[in-house]
C-alpha cells in the first residue's frame, strides 16, 4: 500500500472512513513509521482541540442557583396499601374508572399461581373470583418495533372483565406497563375497547399502573350492559414505553358460565331527600368478584331553582364562559352497609376520614357519571364481595352537594408577602400567604420549538373545623374586571389536627393572567357542603 | 449510564437534590459549547442556567432509548440556541472581535493563557456556525456522529464532511499564519 494522504489519515483518525479503508490504514501504519507520527500527531491535535474546549468551567455553585428554580416532581407511584379514596366525578365526555386498591392479602391459591391477579396489586374482588375458578390464562401477544405486548390472564365477572398484561423488550424484559389511554374516539392514542357479541361498543374501561410492577391491568366495566354473552377486549395501541407502533390484539371473552352466578336485586326506586339532595336507589347486584351498587343523586327541586339562581348570579359577574356549569355542582352520599349483625362491612365517604382512616372500608371502585340536570349524577359503586350469604342493609349516613357561593375577598399581589390576608369562611380559616410567577416549559413535538409558559400561582394555608364546608374552585378578577379561571395547584392537603379539624395548605394556578396587577379579588365560586342524616334512612339490600 | 438512571429516578420521585449530580457532570461540556456559539460568557451561563431548568421540566419524557448525554445535549442545546436565535442575542457570523473571545473576561471562566489555546479558540471562532456546532458536539460534549445528525438535523454524511471540512480549514489558516498547527501539517 502507498502512504495515504494527510487528509485521509485525518479521517481516520476521526473515525470518518468507511470499515474497509480503516482497517487498511490501521494495517498500514503499523509498518509505515512516517504515518504513524502523522497519526499520532493528528491524536494529540484532537486531544488538543477537547482538552482546550473543555476548559473554561461554571462557578462550583452553579448547581444549587439551578436547583433553586426548580420545584420537586411528585411522587408518581400509587400505594399498595390503603389510601383515602377520591371520589371522581365523571363528565360526560369521558368515562375513566377509578380503581381503588385494597389493603388485606392473605397468601392464598391466588399466589401460588402467580401473574398478575396472584398479586398484592390486584385487588380483593379479583383474587376472590380467581380463587372461584373464574381466571382463564390466554397468553396472547403481539409485537411491532422489538415491543411486546402480552396479555396474560383475564378474570371474568358479570360486573367486569379483568386482563392483566406485560410490556416487553426484545430480549423478553418487561418493562413499564403505563398505557396512557386516550378517548375512545380519539385518533393516534392508545385505545382499549370491548365489544359485546352484537359488535356494540363498551369503552369503559379503567387500567391500573403500579410503578416499578412487571403488570399493568386494565378493566372494562359491564356496568350497566343488558345480557352480553361474548366480549372482545381489543387492544389498539400506538404507544408503549416511549416507541410508536401499532399493537393491535383481541382478547375473547365468554360471559355466559359466569351469568347464571349473578344475582340483581331491584330496588325499585326507593327514595329519599335531605338538606337538599335526593337520592333514588336502582339495584344491587351480587356477583363473584363484586358487589354492586346503583343510584343516583341529585338536587331536590328547591334546591336546584337556588343552584341555577346563584350560578346565573355569578355568571353575570364573572362571565358566562368561566362559570362552566357541567361538573363544578353535583351532589352525592354518605353511608354504609351492615350485615344481619349490625356489624358495618362497607362504608363510603366518610367525611370525617383522614389518611389514617381509610374513608372507603371494603370499596373496590366508585365513578359517578354527571347526567342531563345539574347536580344529578348516576353512581356506581363497588366492594370486595361478602363470602357468607348475609342479609345486608344500606343506611344513609349524610349528604352533600357543591354548590355555589358568592364569596370573595381582595388581594395586592405585591404586598402579600409583607402583609399577608387571613379570612374566614364558614370554618376555613386561611391565610394567603403570597403570590408568585412562575415559568413553565412546554415541548412541543418537534424539539426546537419550545414555549414558556408563565404561570401565575397563589399560596394559602389555614385549617377547617371538622364540620365546615370544604372550599372548591376560585375565579379571579383584577382591577379592570376581567376574569380569569384558576386550577388548583396541587391538591388541598388535608391533615386532622388536634381539635378534630382538619390543616390545610392549597395553591391555585392561573395560565391566563400576563400581568400581575395591583389588586386582585379571588371568588369562590363553590363548596361542598356535608349535612348528617339525623332520622337514619335504610334499604335493604334483598 | 445506570448511575445516571438511578438519578433520574431519585428525581422523578421527587428527589430534587439528586439533580445536581446530573448537572454538575454536565454543566462544563454544555457551557462550553453555548460559550462559543454565543461568544458570551454571562449569556452563555443564563442560557445553560435556563437549559437545565428546561432539561429538569422534561426529564420525565426521556425514553431511556438513546444514550441520556445525547438526550440532554438535544434538549438543552436545542433550547440555547433557539433561545439564541430567537431574540436576545445577535451572533456574529464570522468577523470576530480576538478580545472578546479571548479575554474572557468573567471571573468564572479561566483565562486562556496558552498561546496555542488562544488560536485554537480564534479559528473556532471563524467557523460557520454548522461546522463549528458539529466541531464543538464531537470534542466537547463527546457525541458520536449519528447523535450529531440527530441534533442538528443534518445527515449523517453531512455531518462527517463538515467536521472532516472544518478541520481542514482550520489547518489551511494555521498554515498560512504560522503557528501550531502549522508544525502538525508540514511535510505533507
Amino acid at each position: 500500500m502507498n502512504c495515504p494522504k494527510a487528509d485521509k489519515l485525518s479521517q481516520y483518525v476521526d473515525n470518518l472512513l468507511i470499515e474497509k479503508e480503516h482497517a487498511e490504514i490501521q494495517t498500514h501504519i503499523k509498518s509505515c513509521e512516517g504515518c504513524m507520527r502523522v497519526v499520532e500527531a493528528f491524536k494529540e491535535e484532537q486531544q488538543f482541540i477537547k482538552e482546550t474546549l473543555q476548559t473554561p468551567t461554571l462557578p462550583d455553585d452553579f448547581a444549587s442557583i439551578v436547583l433553586e428554580h426548580l420545584e420537586p416532581y411528585e411522587q408518581k407511584s400509587i400505594p399498595k396499601r390503603s389510601k383515602p379514596w377520591k371520589r371522581i366525578l365523571l363528565t360526560a365526555a369521558g368515562i375513566v374508572l377509578a380503581l381503588g386498591i385494597t389493603a388485606t392479602f392473605s397468601p392464598s391459591f391466588a399466589q401460588l399461581i402467580g401473574g398478575f391477579f396472584g398479586s398484592e396489586q390486584a385487588d380483593e374482588g379479583l383474587r376472590i373470583a380467581m380463587e372461584e375458578g373464574l381466571v382463564e390464562r390466554v397468553n396472547l401477544e403481539v409485537t411491532d418495533n422489538g415491543m411486546t405486548l402480552k396479555v396474560e390472564d383475564v378474570v371474568i365477572d358479570s360486573s367486569r372483565v379483568g386482563l392483566s398484561f406485560q410490556v416487553l423488550n426484545k430480549d423478553g424484559k418487561p418493562l413499564d406497563t403505563k398505557l396512557n389511554l386516550g378517548l375512545a374516539d380519539s385518533e393516534n392514542e392508545n385505545k382499549i375497547i370491548g365489544f359485546d357479541q352484537n359488535g356494540k361498543e363498551i369503552n369503559r374501561v379503567g387500567t391500573g399502573w403500579w410503578e416499578g410492577s412487571d403488570y399493568g391491568f386494565a378493566e372494562i366495566s359491564l356496568r350497566e350492559q343488558e345480557a352480553i354473552e361474548k366480549l372482545t377486549v381489543k387492544f389498539d395501541l400506538v404507544e408503549l414505553n416511549g416507541v410508536s407502533g401499532n399493537w393491535q390484539l383481541e382478547v375473547p371473552v365468554d360471559l355466559k358460565k359466569m351469568n347464571k352466578l349473578t344475582t340483581t336485586i331491584p330496588l325499585n326506586d326507593d327514595k329519599t331527600s335531605s338538606f337538599g339532595v335526593a337520592v333514588n336507589m336502582e339495584q344491587v347486584q351480587f356477583s363473584a368478584s363484586s358487589t354492586e351498587l346503583l343510584y343516583e343523586t341529585s338536587f331536590t327541586k328547591e334546591e336546584s331553582i337556588k343552584v341555577n339562581e346563584d350560578i346565573k348570579k355569578l355568571k353575570k359577574e364573572l362571565g358566562e364562559g368561566i362559570i362552566n356549569d357541567n361538573g363544578k355542582y353535583d351532589t352525592s352520599i354518605q353511608y354504609h352497609i351492615e350485615n344481619e349483625d349490625k356489624k358495618v362491612i362497607y362504608y363510603h365517604n366518610n367525611y370525617l376520614a383522614d389518611e389514617a382512616d381509610s374513608n372507603n372500608l371494603g370499596m373496590l371502585q366508585s365513578s359517578g357519571k354527571g347526567m342531563e340536570q345539574l347536580g344529578q349524577v348516576a353512581w356506581n359503586e363497588s366492594f370486595v364481595p361478602q363470602k357468607d350469604k348475609t342479609k345486608l342493609t344500606l343506611v344513609l349516613d349524610g349528604v352533600y352537594k357543591k354548590v355555589p357561593t358568592d364569596f370573595s375577598i381582595k388581594i395586592k399581589p405585591k404586598e402579600l408577602n409583607k402583609a399577608p390576608v387571613s379570612f374566614e369562611y364558614e370554618g376555613n380559616f386561611i391565610t394567603i400567604k403570597k403570590t408568585k410567577k412562575q415559568s413553565e416549559f412546554s415541548l412541543r413535538k418537534s424539539l426546537i420549538p419550545v414555549e414558556k409558559e408563565d404561570i401565575f400561582k397563589i399560596e394559602m394555608e389555614g385549617s377547617r373545623d371538622a364540620l365546615a364546608p370544604e372550599l372548591g374552585e376560585w375565579v379571579l378578577t383584577d382591577d379592570k374586571g376581567k376574569s380569569y379561571a384558576t386550577l388548583l395547584d396541587g391538591s388541598y392537603l388535608y391533615k386532622k389536627d388536634k381539635s378534630d379539624g382538619y390543616e390545610l395548605t392549597m395553591g391555585l394556578k392561573s395560565y391566563d393572567l400576563k400581568e400581575v396587577p395591583d389588586e386582585l379579588t379571588l371568588h369562590l365560586i363553590s363548596v361542598t357542603r356535608f349535612e348528617e342524616v339525623k332520622d337514619k334512612w335504610i334499604v335493604p339490600l334483598y | 449510564m445506570e448511575e445516571e438512571l438511578r438519578w433520574i429516578k431519585e428525581i422523578l420521585l421527587g428527589n430534587k437534590q439528586a439533580y445536581a449530580h446530573i448537572i454538575n457532570k454536565y454543566k462544563n461540556p454544555l457551557f462550553g459549547t453555548i460559550l462559543r456559539m454565543t461568544k458570551n460568557p454571562h449569556d452563555a451561563q443564563d442560557l445553560v442556567q435556563e437549559a437545565f431548568i428546561k432539561v429538569y421540566d422534561q426529564l420525565d419524557k426521556y425514553d431511556k432509548k438513546g444514550s441520556f448525554s445525547g438526550w440532554l445535549y438535544r434538549v438543552a442545546i436545542n433550547h440555547c440556541m433557539d433561545e439564541f436565535r430567537k431574540k436576545r442575542y445577535k451572533m456574529k457570523q464570522v468577523e470576530i472581535d480576538e478580545e472578546k473571545v479571548v479575554h474572557v473576561n468573567h471571573p468564572e471562566v479561566i483565562y486562556l493563557k496558552n498561546e496555542k489555546s488562544r488560536q485554537l479558540e480564534r479559528l473556532i471562532a471563524t467557523l460557520p456556525k454548522d461546522e463549528r456546532m458539529i466541531i464543538l458536539l464531537r470534542y466537547v460534549n463527546e457525541l458520536s456522529y449519528s447523535e450529531i445528525s440527530e441534533l442538528v438535523e443534518v445527515p449523517l454524511s453531512d455531518v462527517r464532511n463538515k467536521l472532516h471540512r472544518a478541520k481542514k480549514k482550520m489547518r489551511d489558516t494555521v498554515k498560512q499564519e504560522g503557528g501550531y498547527f502549522y508544525e502538525l501539517s508540514e511535510g505533507r
